[in-house]
């Protein structure tokens, strides 16, 4: 535990250095603050496309049109960040030989996917909480109504999702050579859970209904365990990813 | 008018923001002349026309790493 603890600590350091948790802060913040304005806008931008010809009624925006921009943008944008930035974490290390000083100098190669996960699921946390709180407060400043009651009940899901999504961008990256592997394989992963998403009967197993779901359990309208066993799913996914992740490095050529 | 006074405290901090990744990204393409991928007028183009994701796109993949 102490070697992952200290290799943590040098994978924190290399991210700041390279202004990475600022990026990433600041893509967050972006987010947070751009869904309650798209929702406020959007009806304002019809108005003026639509000329002076046409009359359109539109609905007011609620609250519920500003958390379904902040889940939007967080799930089909920001985890996909995440993806990105640690998509070589481990397969450029290999590139580069980077760790071959630290493993034969005794770092056991489970420190190094540990670390990089946990580094990764703290700043998704983090970030996640931070933008979420953000766009809570605006959401609660402009938009004064009762529509979206249980706005936590999207959140926990959420997370839990992008940590499995960090889990396979790490798998991906301790399988294959190229740079690009754990974002490919979080791109495949999605588009499978996608597929699945199709066929009715499978939802409640699919990890996917974490981020689908996050309105109706905003509004109350359906309860989180509806889909119990994606949650289930979801934990052994990202547990299996590690594991597997662990079993690569380990017989991989440093 | 009205729509834009009532979202200030939204704009403002968007813009600063929005300012904030530009000005980085742009600071940074003129001082390197050596990038991982493109080269400077490209980033200089991109950061420019396809705002923000060109200067996220910037600070993530075209800096050189030292």
């Amino acid at each position: 535990m102490t070697a992952t603890w200290i290799f943590l600590r040098k994978e924190a350091l290399t991210h700041w250095r390279r202004g990475r948790f600022l990026l990433i802060g600041l893509v967050f913040l972006l987010f947070a603050i751009e869904s309650p304005l798209m929702a406020r806008l959007t009806p304002e931008l019809l108005k003026s496309m639509g000329g002076s010809g046409i009359h359109i009624t539109l609905p007011t925006p609620t609250s519920v049109d500003s958390w379904t921009q902040f889940y939007k943008n967080i799930d089909q944008l920001g985890i996909f960040l995440f993806a990105i930035v640690w998509s070589g974490a481990i397969a450029a290390e290999v590139r580069r030989g980077t760790l071959v000083p630290l493993v034969t100098k005794g770092l056991p190669r489970y420190a190094v996917v540990l670390a990089k996960f946990a580094l990764a699921a703290c700043t998704w946390l983090v970030t996640l909480l931070a933008s979420f709180g953000l766009t809570w407060a605006y959401t609660a400043y402009y938009f004064k109504d009762a529509l979206t009651p249980h706005v936590w009940a999207g959140l926990w899901p959420l997370a839990l999702y992008g940590l499995m999504i960090i889990a396979i961008t790490l798998l991906g990256s301790a399988l294959a050579k190229s740079s690009f592997a754990g974002f490919l394989a979080v791109a495949a992963s999605v588009v499978v859970m996608g597929l699945g998403d199709m066929w009715r009967p499978l939802r409640r197993f699919n990890p996917l209904s974490l981020t689908t779901n996050a309105l109706p359990w905003v509004r109350g309208t359906k309860t989180l365990a509806s889909v119990a066993p994606a949650f289930a799913l979801t934990v052994a996914i990202t547990a299996g990813c590690l594991a597997l992740a662990i079993v690569a490095l380990n017989r991989r050529r440093l | 008018m009205d729509a834009l006074k009532d979202n200030l405290p939204l704009l403002i901090p968007l813009v600063l923001i929005d300012l904030g990744l530009l000005i980085t990204a742009l600071v940074s393409i003129i001082r390197h002349h050596h990038f991982r991928y493109g080269n400077k007028v490209i980033w200089l183009i991109a950061i420019f026309a396809i705002h923000p994701f060109g200067a996220i796109a910037y600070l993530l993949f075209g800096r050189e790493v030292q």
